[in-house]
């Protein structure tokens, strides 16, 4: 399905997209930031909570697909942006990411390879609390896989210093990142964001793939409903097999 | 050269470590599940090498900073290069599981990790209290939910009415989980897009690479 209307979106057809509040709100706290002087921030988490090669792994590269866009926001924007990670596999790729982004933009006189810095991982969340506080940042953007210490401790902390925080994370993140954030990718906004970032036929395609899976998703657990109330178990005996 | 070095080489790696991964998955093959197998080692050994990369990341960051004698902050730098190689050198001497190490984890790091935990309960309620005022109708609903929930579950409440435990359970097992559930199998959707992209490389920003954007701009022209 997701290659159907990825093939479609290559042909030329158009989709339109809802937009993500989300993705605005990046846009505002970066500029906010760049008003003021102060750096941006962003964060994928706590190294502890998942890893790029386990199942939580496209959460982080999801995460990654929204540094690329704060990236090239802070280059065009003239905001200094300060990467604080924890996850050791990922260092040298968001290393290379920022360092690619910057050239890219022609801002590569601007680029400080010591914003772009690897937390100790068993004092990952104080340390980046420690580095947001002495850099007195203006926006906070935190988009990953999260666990308890981060999803309260650090935005809580981001909004303390009177920066803008913005997160996008994992379902039973939503409800306290909500608590803690101005702005939040809720669900599959988070996945769906750098379609509307990048405007790209390959993202809006498999975006649009995702939400006919959806639709046949609750179309089966209706069916489902239906069925079973009749004494019917012939859709759940098939979702056993 | 470069190029297939920094793009083609990586991608040809998601290709083969995706591939082998589904297949395993999906196909009872020896081969693919033992190539699978390996691949998964292969992952965890690099990221404990990539170890190394955090020990001198974390030693040039400091050091940049005790030398330019950054006001006030110097000697917390200083500090914390001594011990990050004093402890280095301590589980290289003596092992990391010798007495003296484990005295030192349990009695220090655990100690202190402990301690960031317990701030975590101050933010809470810092959380808590900006999230409860009544700002509309949506957090009405949500207060008066919350209400309902903490009286079902607190032994007062049910002195109160005995009716506040069944609405409590019921806001938890049919609206809560109902919702969440919806949550969850949407974020499962969009986690499964995101490796068919990436498995296929027709996502490369986690690489740094702005193809997808500048695609975009010259569709938008288009």
């Amino acid at each position: 399905m997701i290659m159907l209307f990825i093939l479609l979106a290559k042909r030329g057809r158009k989709f339109e997209l809802r937009k993500i509040p989300a993705v605005a709100a990046v846009e505002e706290g970066v500029r906010r930031a760049a008003e003021m002087g102060r750096p941006v921030h962003w964060t994928e988490g706590h190294p502890l909570g998942s890893k790029l090669y386990d199942s939580n792994g496209p959460y982080l590269v999801a995460g990654l697909a929204i540094l690329n866009y704060v990236t090239a926001l802070c280059t065009r924007l003239k905001a200094r942006l300060i990467v604080n990670i924890g996850h050791t596999e990922l260092f040298p790729l968001v290393h290379e990411l920022v360092r690619n982004i910057f050239l890219a933009e022609g801002a590569s006189n601007r680029y400080v390879d010591d914003d772009v810095q690897l937390m100790p991982e068993q004092s990952y969340a104080i340390a980046l609390v420690g580095s947001m506080e002495r850099n007195s940042i203006g926006c906070h953007i935190q988009t990953g896989y999260f666990w308890s210490q981060d999803e309260v401790l650090i935005p809580e902390v981001a909004q303390g210093i009177g920066a803008f925080v913005v997160s996008g994370a994992q379902v039973d993140a939503i409800p306290y990142v909500i608590m803690y954030s101005s702005s939040v990718f809720i669900a599959d906004e988070f996945f769906a964001a750098a379609a509307e970032i990048t405007n790209n036929s390959t993202d809006i395609g498999a975006l649009i793939g995702c939400e006919w899976i959806k639709m046949a998703a609750m179309l089966l657990m209706l069916a489902g409903s239906i069925l079973v109330t009749l004494g019917n178990n012939v859709l759940l005996n098939l979702t056993k097999f | 050269m470069s190029s297939i070095l920094r793009q083609r080489v990586p991608l040809l790696i998601v290709l083969i470590s995706g591939l082998s991964m589904l297949g395993e998955f999906f196909f009872n093959v020896t081969e693919v599940t033992s190539i699978a197998a390996q691949l998964r080692l292969l992952a965890v050994t690099v990221a404990a090498t990539a170890m190394i990369l955090a020990a001198v990341s974390v030693t040039m960051n400091n050091i940049h900073n005790i030398v330019r004698r950054t006001k006030g902050q110097w000697p917390y730098h200083l500090w914390c290069v001594v011990l990050l190689w004093a402890w280095i050198f301590l589980g290289l001497y003596s092992g990391p599981t010798s007495e003296t190490y484990l005295w030192f984890f349990n009695n220090i790091l655990a100690a202190l990790y402990s301690s960031i935990l317990g701030i975590l309960l101050f933010s809470l309620f810092m959380g808590f209290y900006r999230a409860f005022r009544l700002r509309g109708t949506e957090t009405g609903i949500m207060i008066a939910c919350a209400f309902l929930v903490m009286l079902g579950s607190v032994t007062i409440g049910e002195l109160m009415w005995g009716g506040f435990a069944p609405v409590s359970r019921w806001i938890l097992a049919v609206p809560n989980a109902g919702a969440y559930r919806g949550l969850i199998i949407v974020m499962a959707i969009g986690l499964m897009a995101v490796a068919f992209k990436t498995i296929f490389g027709m996502d490369l920003s986690w690489m740094g690479i702005l193809r997808s954007v500048t695609e975009g701009k010259k569709e938008e022209k288009a």
